[in-house]
């Protein structure tokens, strides 16, 4: 293997596949990067076979070949070197990469690339083209909703299903869940659901900042896979198998109370009390009272902490329907604020006791759903 | 699925000709087991045979499993991405530290199999398969599990994943929590004949016909040990001091035996496998008093002098005797009993060749 690149490309590349590489395995491979020549592109690729992220940078290729090196080495040195162009020239008898650039060389020793797992590539399988712009909003208004602990696998990714014209995001961690809803441009016919790790959506949401394309999603005929692929990027994640509950089950369906208030001055408030919850498991206290008849009200936001002392604020609301008492998780709520992105959400509750459903005003497309926390 | 000329008869191993069989067979009809636990003495052969099922399972060619293809290839150098080959950690081992377990220092060496490590597995094996239509997953010596990790890997073992296969191995079911081995299709793997051994070593391995029939003999049929001592000699020359060892203390008086007893204590670490060959010695000796003599058998072919002369000496009753206090020793060893008393029990309760 001969090749030339640049190094801004180069370094580029390997932050992106970076995140793929696995630090401990017992896969020694897996903590290399894969450069291979790809039609007058420099393929680089890496994997902690959970998910796989390939980038494809342009290069000048002199010959075809292929080889595995060291991801993190690589990544630090060529992040020290100078913006010019890196000769890179495979020794593969001793498999060791030399690169050169302005005056620094360097020999890298590597692993030969058949060592490398096959990332599986996207067949002739049907592909669903998905508008960036959405699936990025759709994976920040989800994702977060997944469950870090391993006991029940099912909650650490996130479900989606595509029926006809719409596409469905959900996750759940047993004390909320995140549905988000999207028109598709073009129908799928049959349908498809599957549970994507939430960190491999999340990493889709990362690189995918830049791209202006419909970003290809396909999943593998053996239903093991899914492969996102963008311009000059693919992302492939292994699929978490088993049964994901029925979340619309979960969605209360009717409330007694309806309250709107603006998403800035409650996450102001939500933000000055949490001060004060961090010392009572996070609680916060919502008190929603009605001024008049025509619907004018008040949300009170407070927090005690037995130890540091307590907090009060108040903000303007809409309510329609009866007063009511209920208390979140100051952590819940913080996360669904910073990904609402609107102007107004709607806080529908039926009692103190009962769960907590949030929407944006004036859209259907998303619901969260947040358990309450005991009042004492 | 499968038809039935996908399975080929033959897996490449040498001996244990019925558990391949049987396992072939299940292959055809597609019905594997969702796990299996192979059982037997250390390096008889238990994990070949579990990455020989590993091939099988996802090997590439037409018929399973060829050997040659790239994933029979990586599976035999533990390094497909579908296939983990698992085991305990030395003691004190902290596996969230940023390195890999050294590989194990000798057959006898103490590991435990920890909670950590089956929960990597179950969030392993919640994720579908990477290349493969299979995730098989090789525990082996699962006897070093500790007790919550045994308890924690109940539920994985009983109903694993449906892409997923599990093979453990272990030295003797009896060693398992019955709960892990109730819910396991058990396949007790038996000791090759010294022929087997001695063939495979010779044809496979380009061993000298003399060394091969002695490693045969000595290995007792197991042919992992065999190969091991013909590439490495150490082996063979830890197992002539050990029995050198027994043959002294033999002719020794109580003092000597004593001071000997305590000067065995400062090498711990070789004390089961130095247990284990005198165990194979007097299995000899009593082999060769039994009327029907059944000397084949015998696995020390380089003493047979020593061993008739012992057999000549001793009675039978002095031979069970010295069984059963090793047998006794080697338990109190892995118990944390002090090492420095145990061996002077046992050498007090050896017969003696002297007066």
């Amino acid at each position: 293997m001969k090749v030339s690149c640049l190094q801004e490309n180069l370094a580029k590349g390997l932050s992106i596949v970076n995140r793929a590489v696995a630090s401990r395995s017992t896969l020694p491979v897996l903590g290399n990067v894969l450069l291979a020549t790809d039609g007058g592109r420099l393929k680089l690729a890496a994997t902690n076979l959970e998910l796989a992220v390939t980038c494809w940078i342009g290069a000048k290729v002199d010959a075809e070949g292929a080889t595995t090196v060291p991801a993190r080495l690589l990544g630090d040195f060529v992040n020290s070197l100078p913006p010019e162009r890196i000769d890179m020239d495979l020794n593969v008898r001793t498999q060791t990469l030399h690169l050169k650039c302005a005056r620094y060389d360097a020999n890298i020793k590597g692993i030969d690339a058949q060592e490398f797992p096959i990332i599986p590539t996207l067949g002739d399988g049907k592909r669903i083209a998905l508008e960036p712009e959405v699936l990025r909003e759709m994976i920040e208004q989800v994702a977060f909703a997944s469950a870090t602990d391993e006991s029940r696998p099912v909650l650490t990714g996130v479900v989606a299903k595509f029926e006809k014209d719409q596409m469905t995001f959900a996750a759940a961690d047993g004390f909320r869940l995140s549905v988000r809803y999207a028109t598709l441009g073009a129908p799928v016919e049959p349908p498809v659901s599957v549970i994507i790790p939430a960190k491999a959506l999340q990493e889709v949401g990362r690189v995918s900042g830049d791209q202006e394309e419909t970003i290809e999603m396909a999943v593998t005929e053996n239903q093991s896979q899914v492969l996102f692929r963008l311009t000059n990027i693919e992302i492939v994640s292994k699929l978490i198998d088993g049964l994901f509950p029925d979340f619309t089950r979960i969605i209360p369906t009717s409330h007694n109370t309806r309250t709107v208030v603006s998403v800035t001055e409650l996450h102001n408030a939500v933000k000055a009390s949490s001060v004060f919850a961090r010392e009572s498991m996070n609680t916060i206290r919502f008190q929603i009272t009605r001024l008049n008849d025509a619907g004018a009200g008040r949300m009170t936001i407070t927090a005690t902490s037995a130890e540091s002392g307590d907090n009060v604020g108040d903000i303007d609301a809409t309510v329609d329907g009866d007063p009511v008492e209920i208390a979140f998780n100051a952590r819940y709520l913080t996360d669904l604020l910073n990904v609402l992105h609107a102007p107004q959400v709607a806080i529908e509750t039926t009692g103190s006791a009962s769960p907590g459903v949030f929407k944006i005003v004036g859209r259907e497309d998303f619901t969260h759903v947040i358990m309450p926390m005991a009042i004492k | 699925m499968a038809a039935q000329e996908e399975i080929r008869a033959n897996w490449g191993l040498v001996g244990h000709a019925w558990v391949v069989d049987a396992l072939a067979r299940s292959l055809v009809a597609d019905r594997v087991a969702h796990a299996y636990l192979f059982t037997g003495p250390h390096a008889i052969g238990k994990t070949t045979l579990a990455r020989a099922l590993a091939q099988a399972l996802l090997c590439l060619a037409e018929n399973r499993p060829c050997g040659e293809c790239q994933a029979c290839r990586k599976i035999a150098r533990d390094r497909h991405p579908d296939v983990q080959v698992i085991e305990g950690v030395p003691i004190g081992f902290k596996p969230d530290e940023n390195s890999l377990p050294p590989p194990r220092a000798n057959d006898w060496e103490r590991r435990i199999l920890k909670i950590d490590q089956i929960r990597a597995i179950q969030h392993n094996v919640s994720l579908a398969p990477f290349e493969g239509r299979w995730q098989v997953i090789i525990l082996r010596r699962f006897e070093e599990a500790n007790e919550e990790a045994a308890n924690a890997f109940l539920k994985t073992l009983e109903e694993p994943p449906r892409h997923t296969r599990l093979i453990l191995t272990a030295r003797d079911a009896s060693l398992l929590l019955p709960t892990i081995s109730s819910r396991c299709q058990i396949f007790a793997l038996r000791p090759l004949t010294p022929a087997q051994v001695e063939t495979a070593l010779i044809e496979r391995w380009g061993v000298e016909p003399a060394q091969a029939r002695l490693l045969a003999h000595v290995s007792g049929g197991r042919l992992g040990w065999a190969v091991r001592a013909h590439a490495n000699p150490a082996l063979m020359e830890s197992r002539r001091r050990h029995l050198a060892t027994l043959n002294d203390a033999l002719n020794e008086g109580r003092a000597e035996r004593l001071s000997r007893a305590v000067e065995l204590a400062k090498t711990p670490d070789e004390l089961l496998e130095m247990l284990d060959l005198w165990l194979g010695w007097w299995r000899d000796v009593l082999l060769i008093q039994t009327p029907t003599g059944d000397g084949a058998r015998v696995t020390n072919v380089d003493h047979t002098d020593a061993l008739r002369a012992h057999a000549a000496q001793f009675s039978v009753a002095q031979v069970h005797r010295a069984l059963k206090a090793i047998r006794e020793t080697s338990r109190y060893l892995t118990q944390n009993i002090n090492a420095r008393l145990a061996l002077q029990v046992l050498l007090l309760n050896l017969p003696g060749l002297g007066s």
